[in-house]
């Protein structure tokens, strides 16, 4: 029983128990293929509608690992508002929200809490230039994205190896993530093109005061957020992103380059964007662990109890990341180690040594001279990078100052000092010498005086 | 009006590719004009599709960019699109893409898209820097068998305001950090050791002076040759002159080292053998004092 279980478990880091919740159970045949895409990868999925009670933990457990919102979220499930699901991704649980120009005004404030702005109600992407002729031919709405070039070219979230050439079909409403916010990221954004705008009255100009129009590469169509606690937020601008019939496209973009206008199919990368989206989501990529910190004097082994000021140290650190379910050795050459006591005194980007075929561990090390400062030191490696789990691996070491019969004894300054001491304590014993021995004529007529 | 030749659609599967006739969107008289704070036009540029600007045009913090181009008719009716935007494509490194927004009359079909520099409205990234955009006119909608238009109008040079330009909000983003090389304390700075040195000189010249005074003084050592006669005198001589040196040497061990108890344990056993070899040498001295001022026996009787 148990090992049946431990085989089907997913990949995910994080857990294979995963609610989806939808606007009615109908639904869930127009997402058979990326519902069927994630039981592939063993999940256990828990479908449900909005309407019912769900309950996200209990006792202070997470009854599910992860959350997937396909629904507008009109209103919120019973007994469960912004605050429970802002708790559910404090507590470690990762969450996908995928949002459509029908949104209700609870997914808005939900998505607002995590920074990322949806476009006003009933206002979808349009691009008269990136339209698929079928699926968009009659509102120009559902656009065509090229993956190569509107796609955030980062390793660990979508690789470039898996998208590029291809096109993403989309059709929903435009978000915008706040510039300012290292944990968020646009991956996928609007082709230049493109703008936001309601589809009524499509007969007449799109007017609008110019502030709040969001257009070209502005408008974000899919950005994830990684929290502080490194649980991972997705958001989708469109729920049809993920269905079957989007999926299976065949994307006909139209294409104007200058008089010329062409229709010309590419590849749907919507199954692959999405299943790369989703394991970033969910933890099964980009995963960082430190799996082992060592620091020692240099020509020794053990880490000692104290440095003394000035010491050479060496320090290493191990890393691996976690990608195609398993561990592999993480590769960078921007881990930088910071000797910090309230500021940081050294910081120093660190060396990978090669740990050997088949190791797992990311190896980076580097020697330093400690500085001339005593007191309590933090040896950090703070590596948050985009993409990755957040390190902040922190190992609290004294630096002392030098012990009283530590500091040089001899300077030259005080030669004549020294000499003059030695000189005296070798007189001493010579002249002491001589004048007992000597046989000094004089002393012993005086003596005889006396 | 410029026709357009047949798309070509690709057969997927099955499908048929269908032949659409289309024709371009209808666009004319597009004039690129700029006018001053009073509105009066200072400058005026007719474009030609699909030409564009041969060279960059130069807009003044402060005034007015304005394009206004005239829609034409398609099929008997005003082919009123939905989108008429210019896009502003800037040519530094940071690459905005600045959308602006105009407007159609619907009963004219006159269209024109207006940047007021001075004003609020305007986009705050025209007020980042004097930087060069290339401006694309795109005009779309939805009237069948019309392509959307788009029009690469050229360059134009837009100053930003020289007082008080706006700040750009920098994209916050965690990379790797400048590294950090600590300044150690420089050591302290040391006196020339030819000076200490001559000076260490100087604190050994007396012992020249002193062995210039002692050669004259006639030292023949006669006491000391005297004590060979007897050994346990030369033993005690010996051991009180080793005591001797050993207790400066301790003194030097415990300014070097600087550990107290031992130091002590040491000076405690040396300084009793010194007083017990040293009476004994002193008074085998003594003795043969006494014996050369005259053989005063009685002298020492009294001791």
């Amino acid at each position: 029983m148990a090992l049946a279980w431990v085989a089907s478990a997913s990949s995910s880091l994080t857990g294979s128990r995963a609610l989806v919740l939808l606007d009615s159970l109908d639904d869930t045949d127009s997402y058979s293929s990326f519902l069927k895409d994630l039981e592939d990868r063993h999940y256990r999925l828990s479908i449900e509608e909005v309407g019912s009670e769900i309950k996200l933990s209990k006792n202070d457990e997470r009854n599910f690992d992860h959350l997937l919102l396909l629904t507008k979220l009109k209103s919120y499930p019973k007994g469960l508002t912004a605050k429970g699901f802002i708790e559910f991704v404090a507590d470690g649980g990762n969450l996908l929200i995928a949002a459509s120009p029908d949104m209700g005004t609870p997914l808005r404030e939900l998505a607002r809490e995590f920074d990322v702005e949806f476009d006003d109600r009933q206002t979808t992407v349009l691009d008269h230039f990136h339209y698929d002729t079928k699926l968009g031919a009659e509102k120009h709405d559902a656009i065509v994205v090229p993956a190569s070039t509107n796609v955030l070219n980062n390793e660990h979230i979508i690789p470039q190896a898996q998208v590029a050439g291809q096109s993403i079909l989309f059709r929903g409403i435009a978000h915008s993530v706040n510039p300012t916010n290292p944990l968020l990221t646009s991956v996928l954004w609007a082709p230049n093109e493109a703008y936001s705008w309601e589809t009524v009255n499509l007969s007449e100009p799109a007017k609008q005061g110019p502030l709040t129009m969001m257009a070209g590469k502005d408008i974000s169509l899919a950005s994830v957020m990684q929290a502080r606690n490194n649980a991972r937020v997705a958001f989708v601008g469109s729920t049809e992103m993920l269905s079957d019939r989007f999926f299976d496209a065949q994307p006909e973009p139209i294409s104007v380059s200058g008089a010329e206008t062409t229709t010309t199919t590419t590849k749907n990368a919507n199954r692959a964007f999405v299943a790369e989206l989703t394991k970033w989501t969910f933890q099964e990529k980009g995963v960082v662990e430190v799996r082992n910190v060592h620091h020692h004097k240099v020509g020794e082994d053990l880490a000692p109890a104290h440095y003394r000021i000035k010491e050479n140290m060496t320090y290493t650190i191990e890393m691996s990341v976690f990608h195609d379910d398993e561990w592999h050795p993480l590769i960078a050459d921007d881990v930088q180690l910071e000797l910090i006591m309230l500021d940081p005194y050294i910081r120093k980007t660190l060396d990978r040594i090669d740990g050997g075929e088949g190791s797992t561990l990311g190896i980076y090390t580097t020697t330093v001279q400690l500085p001339d400062q005593y007191g309590v030191f933090k040896f950090t490696v703070n590596y948050k990078r985009l993409g990755l789990t957040y390190i902040e691996s922190i190992t609290t070491v004294g630096i002392h100052p030098l012990r009283h019969d530590q500091y040089p004894r001899f300077i030259s300054q005080a030669k004549p000092y020294y000499t003059s001491a030695a000189s005296m304590a070798v007189g001493f014993l010579v002249f002491s010498f001589i004048y007992l021995w000597g046989g000094l004529d004089s002393s012993a007529k005086t003596t005889k005086k006396a | 009006m410029l026709l357009r030749a047949t798309s070509l659609a690709v057969v997927v599967g099955a499908l048929a590719s269908a032949v659409t006739a289309a024709s371009l969107w209808p666009v004319n008289d597009i004039t690129l004009s700029i006018l001053d704070k009073a509105r009066s036009q200072t400058k005026e540029l007719h474009l030609d599709y699909p030409t564009a600007l041969s060279t960059p045009v130069l807009a003044q913090a402060g005034e007015v960019v304005k394009l206004s181009f005239k829609i034409g008719e398609h099929n008997g009716k005003k082919a009123l699109p939905h989108q008429a935007m210019i896009r502003f494509q800037s040519k530094d490194e940071y690459a905005d893409s600045i959308m602006v927004v105009g407007s159609v009359s619907k009963s004219s079909g006159r269209g024109r898209i207006e940047i007021d520099l001075a004003s609020s409205t305007a986009d705050e990234r025209f007020k980042y820097n004097t930087r060069q955009y290339n401006m694309e006119l795109l005009i779309g909608g939805y009237i069948q068998d019309l392509d959307s238009f788009k029009y690469d109008l050229g360059t134009i040079e837009i100053e930003a305001p020289a007082s008080n330009p706006a700040i750009r909000p920098a994209r916050v983003a965690y990379t790797a950090q400048p590294e950090i090389h600590h300044q150690f304390r420089p050591d302290q700075k040391l006196i020339n050791v030819v000076v200490s040195g001559t000076f260490t000189a100087l604190v050994l010249a007396p012992w020249l002076i002193l062995a210039l005074l002692w050669s004259r003084l006639n030292i023949r050592f006669e006491p000391l040759r005297a004590l060979a006669q007897n050994p346990k005198d030369i033993f005690m001589a010996l051991l009180f002159m080793v005591s001797l040196f050993s207790i400066e040497t301790t003194l030097y061990s415990y300014w070097v080292g600087v550990t107290l108890f031992p130091t002590l344990q040491q000076l405690g056993v040396w300084s009793v053998v010194a007083a017990v070899s040293g009476r004994s040498a002193l008074s085998a001295l003594q003795k043969r004092r006494l014996q050369r001022t005259g053989g005063d026996s009685g002298a020492k009787k009294e001791l």
